[in-house]
């Protein structure tokens, strides 16, 4: 009845999103408390600042969130590189699960979903500091990181595809020849 | 099966509908920050301080 792949996009689009909001929360308590303002939990999301301090906010934060996503990116790939269910070592395999993180194996399915909701993500982050950039609310380094980040992301995501694709047509031909 | 394929549509756009609200919330709260009036007023009255002052001399 649902969609397999926007079941899967869903749930993995679900920490990240929570990480944004504590990321956002913590930032803006942090730099408005250091700066003599008064702000608790309470008020995070109603908070009146002068414009100096909005666009240093901002500008934290965007910045914030495209590192988070760039190491999101990062650690999903890592994962399909080192720790795919397809070709991970056996010894390897025992070593992680000694040390109880065998969680790190994944499939496909689950690496390439969580790649493709932190690189949404990371170009919607590019997206939204272009056009706060544009009305003069953020710093113009934010846009300048988001666009070498992203394509960056992007070239790696591709890579491991490839990588990926390559892995499976070389089992699929040791198949035929068998 | 033609009702099935319909209710997958449906349920699918739900999700999609879904999916796209997760995506966007975190970074629209960049937006939930308001710049106050205060320092506006400020800039103003600095401006008409500085405007008659100017005047004087």
């Amino acid at each position: 009845m649902f969609s397999k792949i926007l079941l899967k996009l869903i749930e993995e689009s679900l920490i990240p999103a929570f990480g944004f909001l504590l990321l956002k929360v913590v930032i803006t308590l942090y730099m408005v408390n250091s700066l003599g303002y008064n702000a608790s939990i309470y008020n995070v999301f109603s908070l009146e600042v002068p414009k100096d301090l909005y666009i240093v906010i901002n500008s934290y934060i965007l910045v914030s969130f495209a590192l988070f996503c760039f190491l999101g990116i990062v650690y999903t790939l890592a994962k399909s590189l080192f720790f795919h269910k397809s070709h991970i070592q056996p010894r390897l395999t025992l070593g992680l699960y000694s040390y109880r993180v065998g969680f790190l194996i994944q499939d496909s399915f689950h690496l390439f979903s969580q790649a493709l909701v932190w690189i949404i993500f990371s170009y919607m982050g590019f997206v939204i500091s272009a056009f706060l950039y544009y009305l003069g609310l953020v710093n113009g380094y934010v846009v300048l990181l988001n666009s070498i980040l992203c394509p960056i992301a992007t070239y790696f995501y591709i890579l491991d595809l490839e990588y990926e694709l390559e892995q499976n047509n070389e089992e699929e031909e040791v198949y035929i020849s068998q | 099966m033609k009702n099935h394929s319909i209710l997958r549509f449906i349920m699918d756009i739900i999700l999609l509908i879904v999916l796209f609200l997760l995506l966007i919330s975190p970074l629209l709260l960049t937006f939930t920050l308001k710049i106050s009036n205060l320092d506006l007023k400020a800039e103003t009255i600095s401006k008409v301080a500085g405007a008659s002052s100017q005047k004087d001399y």
